[in-house]
């Protein structure tokens, strides 16, 4: 039985998408954008799936990530030479994860009811003032990201 | 009145144990090594103490799962729930952060030399395209849009899951230990830390701490030993050779009254006595036993005799030999031979004129006859053998002139601190010291450092010094950035930008702040090391062994090495060493001369013959500054037994006091070969040969033919 049960977590956990919008602000030039698509977290990698307005695949491995196109071409990206790059992915990963003890570096984080706000150390926070997590009945709901130039960048999940 | 002068010795040990007890002595005792140092080195060695690396404490979690770092979490948290762990703050330091903003146009190179380079409109129109169509946030510099600054390479550190990675070992942690440089704060973080960390398996920790906490424990749980064995074998050995306890009893308490005495005059003269020299003052004790020996088994104490003689020229000639190397300006040497002085002082006056008033009775012997050997050399044989083994000796002899290597050697701690060091892949650094008069050249010196050895690990390198801000400044001069504003303002609307976006681009504030009056605590608080030593600021930096000659030839670095400072402390009393040695050497065989006058052959085979072995034992194993020290003390001990030798009629009662108090000079020193100190090992190793030699030289050396067994 107990087999059973981990067996079935596990495939669970192979096919849990999690489907969101994205709300970009943009203050420099004062416009909103829009993005759909998934996230999907598995043992060794976490993917997002752009599905609209255009297909783009970004992949999160253990040491570089790849950026795959409309056209299908394939780009990588080490985290060696492109830290920061590795932190939007851990970032989400680590909040849809619920395992905010990933984040303990960069952030401070203040627990309300509903709500998570993760102030950015100094290490980040050249970039990101801070971040709020709201949930809805104990599920994700929303992630929004507080830049320091102003922007922000609202994930929203949808069921 | 007869009975109150009987019991005399021990209203002298009253008197002793009352100071004692008033006076403390034993607090003076230090375990650190920097009481073996001298001077300037001293001053060095207690300067590296106050830099931060000291304090960085690191701790890794093996294995890199989810769950090893959910361990790593919990430990942290742990840790930080103690106010004297802080997170390390070197690599996420706030006011450090502040500082690079603030000059950030001052602190990097910049990517154009003129406004004219710069193709603004064209730099604008892409900033806009990747704004719209980068799949990756684009983060706008509101103060530098155009990246007119050069970014500086993120310095390489290893992260998975946001969090410090060891190598293929495991996650890290770095802290920082808020403690005092004092012997009890360290015990107490110490143990603290142990008492969180050591219910979890499979973790790593270090820290520098751990090693002044460790060989601490070590060298005093040692020093206790071997005197608690010292004292328990002596003890066994007195009864066992003198068949009298009244006599045991009284020679025991003579001992402790000369060893508190020790303590006393040594505490007086010294605040800081390395503890070494308490373990040293004990088995020095076997050394003065040696003339109660001697007056007992020549019925001074029974019998009312002529004031012997003998026994105070060796007094005499062991003081003398102490007192000169006392002259040795090497605090270790000093303070054993002021000890020594003084134990052996107060132990001569109690055996030469208190004991014979005790009323102590005499036992014989166990051993009246002579006893036979079936071979033995002539002394000029001997000698000839000894000048032998020197001469073809001494151009092989190896020093170790290192006197961390007298330190416990702390294997494990050893390890860690290896294990963490490569796999953080640090490369083996020298430490040094930059120092300057004032805060500005201090920058200076650390920059100049930093560009003799590009590779060196210089903090304060990292900050603006008043040459590089004039010479900067000069430069954002002529870049003439008003034209570029100009430019932003021109085009950032054309090309889409909200208005008034980049208003803050370029600002005054940012081109032309004001330069920084340093303080002290203001760098400490960017998390870099500098003290002030009374009107010199010194900074701390790691340099690579191929740059070390040429930075060290600068006139305001220093070594900070421990091996340096000790090695410095050591060489500079080389001469010394050599000078005080050959004049206690050549004092010796002139007394040895004077008194034995024509058996002075014989009488000098008691110094030649065990000097030639020690110098042979430095052909094998590197001598250190106390092996040579012991060879000084055998040399002295050795005369006595010349002097003694030279009575015209060699008694039997000689030959056994001389037997008697070898065993206990054995004993004494030999104690000290348990003990995992090297120095004490050293002089321990050094007294066996010597003592052996001697030994030797009783059993088969050429006696005269004219003896008495009485």
């Amino acid at each position: 039985m107990k087999i059973l049960f981990i067996f079935l977590a596990f495939c669970i956990s192979m096919i849990a998408d999690v489907k969101f919008s994205e709300t970009k602000y943009l203050s420099a030039l004062d416009i909103q954008t829009f993005k759909y698509g998934s996230m999907n977290i598995q043992k060794e990698s976490f993917t997002i799936t752009y599905t609209k307005p255009a297909k783009e695949i970004i992949t999160y491995l253990e040491d570089k990530l790849t950026l795959q196109n409309a056209s299908n071409e394939i780009k990588e990206y080490t985290y060696e030479e492109h830290p920061k790059l590795e932190y939007f992915g851990l970032l989400l990963k680590s909040i849809i994860n619920n395992s905010y003890e990933n984040l303990d570096n960069m952030f401070e984080i203040k627990s309300q009811k509903d709500k998570k706000t993760l102030n950015a150390k100094s290490s980040i926070s050249g970039t990101i003032d801070y971040l709020e997590v709201l949930y809805k009945n104990k599920q994700l709901s929303q992630i929004i990201f507080y830049m320091i130039n102003k922007d922000t960048i609202t994930i929203e999940t949808i069921n | 009145m007869k009975q109150l002068t009987k019991l005399s010795n021990f209203f002298i040990f009253g008197i002793a144990l009352a100071l004692f007890l008033i006076i403390q002595p034993q607090q003076k005792f230090s375990l650190k090594l920097s009481s073996m140092l001298t001077g300037e080195d001293k001053k060095f060695y207690k300067l590296t103490e106050q830099f931060s690396y000291v304090n960085t404490f690191l701790v890794a979690t093996k294995g890199l799962s989810k769950e090893d770092l959910k361990k790593l979490v919990k430990i942290k948290k742990e840790l930080l729930a103690n106010p004297l762990i802080k997170e390390n703050k070197r690599l996420n330091n706030k006011f450090f952060q502040d500082y690079k903003n603030k000059y950030k146009f001052y602190l990097n190179e910049l990517n154009y030399k003129s406004a004219s380079e710069v193709n603004t409109k064209e730099k604008l129109q892409s900033l806009y395209n990747s704004l719209i169509s980068s799949t990756f946030y684009v983060n706008i510099n509101k103060q530098d849009p155009l990246s007119i600054i050069k970014q500086n390479k993120n310095p390489k550190i290893k992260t998975k899951n946001g969090h410090l990675v060891l190598a293929n070992y495991g996650y890290l942690s770095v802290f920082t230990l808020g403690v005092k440089a004092d012997e009890k704060s360290r015990i107490k973080i110490y143990d603290e830390i142990h008492k969180i960390l050591d219910k979890y398996e499979d973790i790593k920790y270090f820290t520098p701490i751990f090693f002044y906490v460790e060989n601490s424990k070590v060298i005093q749980g040692d020093v206790q030993n071997i005197i608690a064995a010292s004292m328990v074998l002596l003890g066994i050995l007195y009864i066992l050779i003198l068949r009298n306890i009244y006599l045991f009893i009284n020679v025991a308490t003579t001992l402790a009254t000369s060893v508190i005495a020790g303590q006393i005059v040594i505490t007086f003269i010294y605040t800081d006595v390395s503890i070494i020299a308490l373990a040293f003052s004990t088995a020095i004790t076997s050394v003065s036993i040696d003339y109660m020996f001697h007056h007992y088994l020549h019925n001074h104490y029974n019998k009312r005799k002529r004031f012997n003689m003998s026994v105070f020229y060796g007094f005499l000639t062991t003081i003398s030999a102490f007192t000169i190397i006392s002259f040795i300006d090497f605090p270790l040497i000093r303070q054993i031979s002021i000890f020594t002085i003084v134990s052996l002082t107060v132990a001569y006056i109690h055996f030469a004129f208190i004991y014979p008033h005790l009323g102590i009775k005499h036992k014989e012997p166990y051993i009246q006859e002579n006893y036979k050997t079936p071979f033995s050399f002539s002394s000029a044989k001997i000698i000839f053998f000894s000048t032998m083994v020197i001469i073809i000796s001494i151009f092989s002899l190896k020093f170790d002139f290192n006197i961390k290597n007298l330190d416990y050697k702390n294997t494990k701690l050893i390890n860690t601190e290896a294990f963490f060091k490569s796999n953080l892949s640090q490369k083996k650094q020298a430490a040094i010291l930059i120092s300057s008069r004032n805060i500005n050249n201090l920058i200076e010196n650390a920059k100049l450092v930093k560009q003799i050895d590009p590779t060196a690990t210089v903090s304060l390198a990292n900050l603006l010094s008043a040459v590089e801000y004039i010479e900067k400044q000069n430069n954002i001069h002529r870049f003439d950035f008003e034209k570029l504003k100009t430019d932003i303002n021109i085009y950032a609307k054309e090309v889409g930008f909200k208005d008034g976006y980049f208003d803050n681009a370029y600002s005054n504030k940012l081109l032309y702040p004001v330069y920084a009056n340093y303080t002290v605590k203001q760098i400490k608080e960017f998390g870099i090391d500098i003290v002030k030593d009374k009107d010199n600021y010194i900074t701390y930096a790691l340099v690579s062994y191929d740059k070390l000659d040429e930075v060290l030839a600068l006139d305001f670095t220093t070594s900070a090495q421990a091996k340096v400072l000790f090695e410095n402390s050591l060489k500079r009393v080389n001469t010394d060493l050599i000078l005080y040695g050959s004049l206690t050497l050549i004092f010796i065989i002139i007394i040895l001369a004077l008194v034995t006058k024509k058996r002075f052959l014989k009488a000098f085979t008691y110094i030649a013959f065990p000097a030639s072995l020690i110098i042979l034992y430095g052909i094998f194993v590197p001598l250190n500054i106390m092996h040579i020290f012991m060879a000084f003390v055998i040399m002295a001990i050795g005369i006595d037994y010349g002097i003694y030798m030279n009575e015209p009629k060699l008694s039997h009662n000689t030959t056994l006091a001389i037997i008697y108090s070898l065993i206990s000079t054995f004993a004494g020193f030999g104690v000290l070969i348990i003990s995992n100190i090297n120095s004490l090992y050293s002089i321990a190793i050094t007294a066996i040969i010597g003592i052996l030699g001697i030994l030797f030289l009783l059993l088969f050396q050429k006696r005269s033919k004219k003896r008495i067994t009485k």
